[in-house]
């Protein structure tokens, strides 16, 4: 089959995944990346104009830019390589593709093209946006705007390419499963970094100190190693586009390179089968986990061979069930690096929250740890119970079939949630308390208020996981859908909007005072409503919950 | 020990089910066949409650899956056809799951497990994780999850696909000692060999009605000069003709 036969079944592949159910969700995430992109514009524009306003502040704009070419660029090489061991050796399509008579060449580049296209969501909703707000407010030629976008396909040609041939090379001696999820893991702390980085940068009070790492920092991204890399050429290229000076030089380092590297994986895909069969050869070689058994007490281990009906009964029943569930959800969560890394890492974005939003509560170190638990306990909810179900995965008939009313299943699993949230909580409250020598009712007031989003959330993540999980997840980022994931930034904004709300309302002239006895009235109120309407949808849902395999 | 009456699944237009009567005596090894899509699956989710029916009821025992699902549900083990397990635990994790399920005492499932790990020949992996595991693996241990708290019922659809002869063997054997000591089995396959003989009784589904039920005796009979079970389903469902096959094969 010739290349271009090959690359429009794979079009029509693509198209008909989109019929049904399915358009609606594609039209979704459309609409939803327009508005991050939009967003992101907005934001970028502003900020360039406010940088570009002073001269004093004017250099930081192009270095800002030149940054993020970095960090994307970085991010990017990682979670492409990540996903070039998913194109071309964990596919599921691969044993009929490479049973069949097509050329090594024609199927890399038809996974390459894949590639591509699933790498661009990135930089199309993130990285555009910022670029063409910058050129907009720095009101740059029309070279620039063509530019931009040339810029950040050559960028995704590189890291694509790179990610290719590191997979062709890593594939044959390690487990392409395993590699893939700590890639994943890495760019998971990567964006974290980043994401503390900008916090503490924005919420540093200045002086002499902060005005010198910047400086460094600055000087760093511009000049000196990170200039050598492909992204600081890209970066040069824009920012000399924008001075109307000579661009040609970097633009033609970065096409060469990016030429260069799809050579080479053209080249490379010859040894694309061999180094198939080795990986599958070490998959299989790959070392089966052993769990260390528990001891079995003598007693028990003689055996019966009949069973007492419902032996399991009485108050206790419920309480040892949810033990169960816990105990399960501890190991198929505490396996899972993947999902653990996912769980850690939205926990930590969403408490930093705070400190990203507000950099004038950081001179008041407690009136960022109290909103920073609340956004904590409230994210921790909604995280803990929109998994709980589709933490079960295509396992779920197991628990259907069980003998277990909806009550007492919703029960057992949010009696196994609550007590390792409320512990997690009590833990960062605590530390919060001591750490800030903050007053004894304050500190009790805040945990009290955490306890009580988390009981609130919690509910209400049980019924955004029935309604909204999937089964059939193979990321931790797809156990919702985008509705779901939506939802989670609903309640953050809501949290926002109210803390802001009692920020305004408890604040005299002169002093800033966050009022706790406001904050605790409006959640009581809305929470009650909440958690009962979480909890009528959940049980409606158990109820009728219908698998059809 | 099973009953359905008029029970009925509809999707929309589509009928995957029509009106099934069905009765399934205590001690019976009772086998459910039809061709692919005829509606066994279907029916295998609507005795286990996985399902709604659109009309009719279902009864484990006295208790209806509708109206008594917890009573219902102690009553039967159920195995899928495609054995979705959890990854990320070992199979003894598992069945001790299982057992929290059912309530099953943490001693005696710990004991019961082992004993069904060593009989299905598990024992060596039982403390590897899932995810490492072949599909006849996964079968196995589906089994064992189903078999942990001793049900009355088992009912399992397509058991032996995918395992090899020796395992295949050993299933049918315990299936047919649990018959032997008055449990009941609900066995839909489409493994005609497996219904010829192990099955007491069987029923034959075609486009979500029931065409046939009785001995395999009685199924012969209503397929006049048919040898075996296989040339009675094929009459029965009116399968495709050895024609068509001689004219693919002789064809550009």
């Amino acid at each position: 089959m010739s290349s271009l036969r090959l690359a429009g079944w794979r079009l029509r592949l693509a198209l008909a995944a989109g019929r049904g159910g399915a358009r609606r969700t594609r039209g979704l995430e459309l609409l939803v990346g327009l508005v991050v992109a939009g967003s992101l514009f907005c934001l970028a524009y502003f900020w360039t104009r406010a940088m570009l306003r002073y001269p004093e502040t004017a250099g930081w704009a192009p270095v800002t830019v030149i940054g993020i070419l970095h960090a994307a660029f970085l991010l990017s090489l990682l979670r492409d390589t990540a996903a070039a061991l998913g194109h071309l050796f964990l596919s599921n399509d691969l044993p009929l593709l490479l049973a069949a008579p097509v050329r090594p060449r024609a199927l890399v580049g038809l996974k390459g093209a894949e590639a591509l296209a699933d790498a661009a969501s990135f930089p199309a909703t993130v990285a555009l946006p910022v670029l063409l707000a910058y050129g907009v407010a720095a009101r740059a030629p029309l070279a620039y705007f063509a530019a931009a976008p040339l810029v950040l396909l050559l960028l995704l040609c590189l890291t694509v390419g790179a990610g290719f041939l590191i997979a062709l090379l890593l594939a044959p001696v390690a487990p392409a499963g395993r590699v893939r999820q700590w890639l994943r893991i890495a760019v998971a702390a990567f964006s974290l970094v980043a994401w503390l980085a900008l916090a503490w940068w924005n919420a540093s009070p200045g002086g002499a100190r902060w005005a010198a790492i910047t400086e460094q920092t600055g000087g760093l991204l511009v000049a000196g190693p990170m200039a050598a890399l492909p992204s600081g050429w890209a970066g040069a290229a824009l920012v000399a586009l924008v001075a109307r000076a000579d661009a040609a030089t970097p633009l033609a380092k970065l096409a060469g390179l990016a030429l260069v590297a799809m050579l080479a994986v053209g080249l490379a895909s010859r040894a694309y089968p061999v180094a198939w069969q080795r990986s599958q050869e070490t998959n299989r070689r790959a070392v089966r986990k052993r769990v260390p058994r528990r001891r079995v007490p003598a007693a028990a281990a003689s055996g019966a061979t009949t069973l007492p009906a419902r032996a399991r009964r009485g108050a206790g029943a419920g309480f040892a069930l949810a033990a169960d569930f816990a105990r399960r959800d501890a190991k198929l969560i505490g396996r899972d690096p993947n999902l653990l890394w996912d769980m850690g890492l939205l926990l930590v974005m969403s408490s930093v929250l705070p400190i990203v939003a507000a950099p004038m509560l950081a001179e008041r170190p407690q009136w960022v740890a109290i909103p920073a638990l609340l956004f904590f306990a409230a994210e921790l909810g909604y995280d803990l119970g929109s998994r709980a179900f589709p933490l079960e995965r295509r396992a779920l008939p197991w628990v259907l079939v069980a003998p277990l009313s909806p009550v007492g299943l919703l029960a057992a699993r949010g009696a196994a949630a609550w007590t390792a949230g409320a512990a997690l909580i009590a833990v960062a409250g605590t530390a919060a308390w001591v750490g800030l020598r903050m007053a004894t009712p304050t500190a009790v007031a805040a945990l009290a208020s955490a306890w009580g989003l988390f009981s609130i959330t919690l509910p209400a993540g049980f019924a955004a996981g029935l309604y909204l999980g999937r089964a059939d997840w193979r990321h931790p980022r797809q156990m919702l859908n985008l509705g779901g994931r939506l939802l989670l930034v609903a309640i953050l904004l809501l949290l926002s909007a109210g803390l802001a709300l009692s920020l305004s309302v408890g604040s005299e002239p002169g002093a800033l005072r966050l009022d706790i006895r406001s904050a605790l009235a409006w959640s009581a109120a809305v929470g009650l409503v909440v958690v009962g309407v979480s909890l009528w949808a959940a049980l409606r849902r158990l109820r009728t919950l219908e698998w059809r395999g | 020990m099973i009953r359905t009456a008029g029970l009925t699944k509809r999707y929309g237009d589509l009928t995957a089910l029509d009106g099934l009567d069905l009765e399934v005596a205590p001690g019976t090894l009772f086998g459910f066949l039809g061709p692919n899509g005829a509606g066994k699956t279907t029916t295998i989710k609507l005795l286990t409650g996985l399902l709604r029916p659109t009309k009719g009821d279902a009864w484990i025992g006295p208790h209806s899956i509708l109206s008594e699902p917890l009573q219902a549900k102690s009553l039967f083990g159920y195995v899928a056809d495609t054995p979705f397990l959890y990854d990320k635990l070992t199979a003894r994790e598992f069945l001790e799951f299982v057992g929290a399920l059912y309530r099953v005492p943490p001693a005696t499932a710990r004991a019961r497990a082992d004993r069904l790990l060593k009989l299905l020949e598990l024992e060596e992996a039982a403390d590897a994780l899932i995810e490492g595991y072949s599909h006849g693996m996964r079968q196995k241990t589906a089994l064992a999850g189903a078999l942990l708290h001793d049900p009355p019922v088992l009912i399992l659809d397509e058991p032996i696909g995918g395992l090899d002869p020796a395992s295949s063997r050993r299933i049918k054997q315990l299936l047919r000692g649990l018959v032997g000591r008055g449990r009941t089995v609900f066995l839909s396959t489409h493994v005609l060999e497996v219904a010829e003989r192990l099955c007491d009784r069987v029923a034959i589904l075609d486009r979500g009605r029931l065409i046939a039920e009785g001995t395999l005796a009685d199924l012969r009979a209503r397929a006049p000069g048919a040898a075996s079970l296989e040339e009675a389903f094929v009459a029965l469902t009116h399968g495709a003709e050895d024609r068509d096959i001689e004219d693919f094969l002789g064809g550009p």
